[in-house]
């Protein structure tokens, strides 16, 4: 090793050259160690190229990647429940996946799982202009009648689902922290928001109250159209325990709305729509993953 | 490079203290801290590094924890529609900035100093179908849920924010001093116009903003 551990040599010792000699030889290149050097002293030839801080990376696309849309996959917005989720697909019926192979990629416990997603979508119709449907809010002044609005809160969601079970990627089950939306809530299907760690959502339809100027109520909605815009999100995971993912996906439902019981808020499944083809176009987007240390 | 650079003990010569001494005391530094030419490639990993000595990451998959929901402005159970939530309203909104979270922040332990990625993702609720009216303060114009992030108190990224009911993402970057960081994730909404309904039929309260399924990761690197 090359730190001092020989004592030093005092006055009145017995030397010759063959000690002196040993004491230089002593220090080798051999044993390097944390006593050899400073963090500083690193630099990226000597850091191993072999991934260690970065354990994995993948990426898949998912979807119909066209990319001048001229076709896409349509999902109709749901109505019989407790509805399936819709796996995003390549448009012939097979879902576009991320697999990691027969032996599976291990989340360790010291390593954070990072997902990414994005698709490129476009909601068409309409879901709040029905009485009934959860997005209608109806204003109503004594003299001059009442006027639905739009609540603004109608969404469809895309979360994760993975397989940790094997590799026939069969057994899809919502990432941690994520629920299929299927608890009964009020006679709604849904889920507290609590348990939504892997959802990211894009509104259903865009309308406007028309400008009131002044008078007690709204004006007519003006709806506005979409057409296709992004929607992204991200999925952090630190395991307190190790797990095997075989595979990951992205898989959407919708139509949701806020919905509140007590205290607890939820976003639930609206299922009354208006007389609008409501449904969801989407094209393609992409599923990235990144593994690593945490420190 | 390892070699004698004061004078080599050679056979028969006269040995004395001085002759390791000297070399041992000019050696120091490349002794003890060996250069980067001496250093064997490709030899640094997990193992030779103790725990956060290049980089260290701070993640939560939810944020607040147990609910992901901003619960600092909070309508009260029965406020509102049951198709509304308990949210931000303009009968309920202070004002200016407001921290997602009651909690005293997110807390990055051991800081050793150097560059502070963040990213912050979720979902955003902002009432803007009253944005089209004849007297808002910019006409025409959506209404945003603005974002920002903040470390030891200085804002580092800001984002204009959702305009709808949609997914947001945050990223800020800044070089941040050695010691524990504080961050904070903070909203903002705009006044209403004079054209905004805020209640509802029943009397009940129109929500105006929310932030749920937030979570957050953070990446230092110190070098």
């Amino acid at each position: 090793m090359s730190r001092i551990t020989d004592g030093p040599v005092h006055d009145g010792d017995v030397l010759d050259a063959a000690s002196l000699n040993d004491r230089f030889a002593s220090y080798t290149q051999t044993d390097l160690n944390q006593f050899n050097h400073r963090d500083a002293a690193h630099d990226l030839p000597q850091f191993d190229a072999g991934g260690w801080l970065l354990t994995h990376a993948q990426s898949v696309q998912i979807g119909l990647n066209d990319w001048k849309h001229t076709t896409y996959v349509t999902v109709p917005g749901m109505t019989t429940m407790p509805a399936a989720a819709h796996p995003v697909e390549d448009g012939a019926g097979n879902p576009t996946v991320m697999s990691f192979g027969a032996g599976g990629l291990t989340i360790a416990v010291g390593e954070v799982f990072r997902a990414y997603w994005n698709l490129s979508v476009a909601p068409i119709g309409a879901n709040w202009d029905t009485a009934g449907s959860l997005a209608y809010n109806l204003f109503q002044d004594g003299s001059l009648g009442s006027r639905p609005s739009s609540t603004w809160g109608g969404v469809w969601v895309t979360y994760l689902e993975w397989d940790v079970t094997d590799s026939s990627l069969t057994n899809w089950v919502p990432v941690f922290g994520q629920q299929d939306f299927t608890t009964v809530i009020g006679g709604k299907y849904g889920a507290p928001l609590a348990n939504t760690r892997a959802s990211a959502v894009f509104p259903a339809d865009l309308t406007y109250a028309n400008s009131p100027n002044g008078a007690y109520l709204p004006g007519t909605e003006i709806p506005s159209n979409f057409y296709f815009r992004g929607v992204s999100g991200a999925y952090f995971h630190a395991p307190a325990s190790p797990i095997t993912l075989y595979g990951l996906r992205v898989v959407i439902k919708g139509i949701m709305h806020p919905y509140s019981v007590g205290s607890t808020n939820y976003l639930v499944h609206d299922t009354v729509f208006s007389g609008y083809p409501s449904a969801l176009w989407y094209n393609g987007g992409n599923l990235a993953v990144l593994k690593h240390l945490v420190q | 490079m390892k070699q004698w650079t004061q004078r080599e003990a050679t056979q028969g010569a006269t040995a004395s203290p001085d002759a390791v001494n000297d070399e041992l005391r000019a050696q120091q530094s490349s002794i003890t801290t060996l250069d980067r030419d001496q250093l064997p490639a490709d030899y640094v990993d997990d193992s030779r590094l103790v725990a956060g000595a290049l980089l260290r990451s701070y993640s939560s998959s939810q944020y607040p924890t147990g609910s992901g929901e901003q619960d600092t402005v909070r309508l009260l159970s029965g406020a509102v529609d049951s198709n509304a939530w308990l949210a931000v309203a303009h009968t309920n909104y202070p004002g200016g900035w407001v921290n997602v979270s009651t909690g005293s922040g997110i807390l990055l332990q051991g800081w050793k100093g150097g560059h502070l990625h963040i990213e912050w993702a979720g979902n955003g609720y902002i009432m803007g179908g009253m944005a089209d009216g004849a007297n808002v303060a910019l006409p025409k114009t959506p209404r945003y849920l603005n974002l920002r992030i903040t470390a030891n108190g200085v804002a580092i990224a800001e984002k204009r924010g959702p305009a709808y009911h949609e997914a947001f993402r945050v990223i800020g970057s800044s070089l941040v001093p050695q010691g524990d960081v504080t961050i904070r994730l903070q909203y903002r909404i705009v006044q209403p116009s004079e054209d905004d309904l805020l209640v509802t039929t029943g009397a009940k309260i129109v929500p105006q903003a929310h932030l749920w399924g937030m979570r957050y990761f953070v990446m230092g690197r110190w070098r």
